[in-house]
């Protein structure tokens, strides 16, 4: 019975969360998000739509001709798809199990701290990632400015 | 792997993929056998802005359905062509195979109909077409998806021919619509189903082979079918996604979707009604 109970209780609490929270949102970002690619790669600079093809799977290659190695940053995921790929997470998401079932592309590296996103970043000449501008440093290049 | 037939065939099982709460069964049913043991080559390309993917494959299965008939596959083989540019994608495929259907009713059938052949020879023909072995099969397919966030549509046309008579050959197709609204995703499908070849047995007309006429009139059994779907998606928390469809399925004769005897709940060219409601997460 008091399982029951939980499982009720634990499922109107999802619920009311859902109804409640119908998107979420960094309303109000201090800093801008750029998209940072290795310092060595010949890229300088990238343009919305060459980014958001990107990261949606509709282009593979990196401007310099590389094959692009994807890398999302997990705390700024929501508002990167929000301003850059104009999307909703689960739209986005469900973009890419399209792609990952179909073998057509393969999922983004994900990290959990911004640190590693441009340490992984730095030490791949194809990657290319998105960071805060407080999170620049040393080994990566910004290619793009969100707006 | 999952046989490339249709637009949606990599993923169809992955509910939080698709918008619909499952394609649409007047058309996806034109390839009973989802899956074979196999092997794929996929490739892409980049031509300016259009993305290029073409997938060759080579395979063969063998599946019971309800424990009353075997289909099999053999030396399948086919390919895909897909074409992405701005909102559009577009996808042509074909697959060619030897199908093998096996049955108790079937074989029966079969072989009264070779016994019937030291009669009447002219039956031998027939026979033939209805020992139900090896018959070359091909089944083509063209689809497109346009995304003009937040609408979306979705086509694909389809057709499955049958060298000879055992199986009917069919065409279909179906159009799908939506709208994003925030996490709402409400949608329109209408499909369609229809038998391409409705092959007139002629067997000489003595009340010996009465039997036999009757049997292959039902083996004809028209299964042409409609449906009109409208459904609302609903991604109500990270990673879940709830949908709702109410379904009508209208069919002329007995349809395609209810051949089993033992599907009972229903009276032949009655309209079904069908209500689902489905819970999809993903990682």
């Amino acid at each position: 019975m008091k399982a029951l109970n939980l499982n009720l209780s634990l499922g109107l609490f999802v619920l009311l969360a859902a109804i409640a929270t119908p998107i979420e949102r960094l309303d109000a970002l201090e800093y801008s998000i750029v998209v940072i690619v290795n310092e060595k790669n010949a890229t300088t600079a990238m343009s919305a739509r060459e980014v958001r093809k990107l990261f949606l799977g509709k282009s593979r290659k990196l401007p310099d001709g590389s094959r692009a190695l994807l890398v999302s940053n997990e705390p700024i995921e929501s508002e990167f798809n929000r301003s850059a790929l104009r999307k909703a997470d689960s739209q986005v998401k469900a973009a890419w199990s399209r792609l990952l079932f179909s073998g057509r592309a393969k999922r983004p590296v994900a990290f959990d701290d911004p640190a590693d996103v441009v340490a992984f970043v730095s030490e791949n000449v194809n990657a290319i990632g998105y960071v805060l501008t407080t999170e620049l440093i040393e080994g990566v290049k910004s290619v793009h400015t969100l707006k | 792997m999952g046989v490339p037939f249709f637009m949606v065939s990599d993923f169809r099982e992955v509910g939080y993929a698709n918008a619909n709460l499952r394609p649409p069964e007047d058309t996806y049913l034109l390839a009973p056998l989802g899956s074979f043991d196999g092997f794929d080559i996929n490739s892409y390309f980049e031509f300016g802005e259009t993305l290029v993917n073409s997938q060759l494959f080579w395979g063969a299965r063998k599946q019971d359905f309800f424990s009353e008939s075997t289909i099999s596959l053999r030396d399948g083989v086919g390919a895909t062509l897909a074409f992405e540019r701005g909102i559009a994608r577009l996808r042509f495929s074909y697959v060619r195979a030897r199908i093998s259907a096996r049955s108790e009713e079937f074989d029966a059938l079969g072989a009264g109909l070779a016994g019937g052949t030291s009669f009447f020879p002219e039956l031998a023909e027939v026979a033939e077409d209805f020992d139900g072995r090896r018959k070359i099969s091909t089944f083509s397919g063209i689809g497109l998806e346009l995304d003009m966030d937040p609408w979306f549509v979705a086509a694909e046309y389809t057709r499955r021919d049958i060298e000879k008579a055992f199986v009917s050959s069919y065409a279909a197709g179906y159009v799908t619509a939506g709208f994003r609204w925030n996490n709402f995703t409400p949608y329109l499908m209408v499909s369609t189903l229809e038998q391409t070849s409705k092959t007139e047995v002629s067997l000489p007309s003595v009340p010996q082979l009465d039997e036999a006429r009757a049997a292959l009139a039902a083996n004809y059994a028209a299964g042409d079918q409609d449906s009109v779907a409208l459904g609302l998606r609903w991604d109500f928390y990270d990673n879940m996604a709830m949908k709702m469809q109410l379904e009508n399925i209208s069919r002329p004769a007995r349809g395609a979707s209810f051949t089993r005897d033992e599907v009972e709940l229903v009276e032949d060219s009655d309209d079904v009604s069908l209500y689902s409601l489905t819970l999809d997460f993903t990682f």
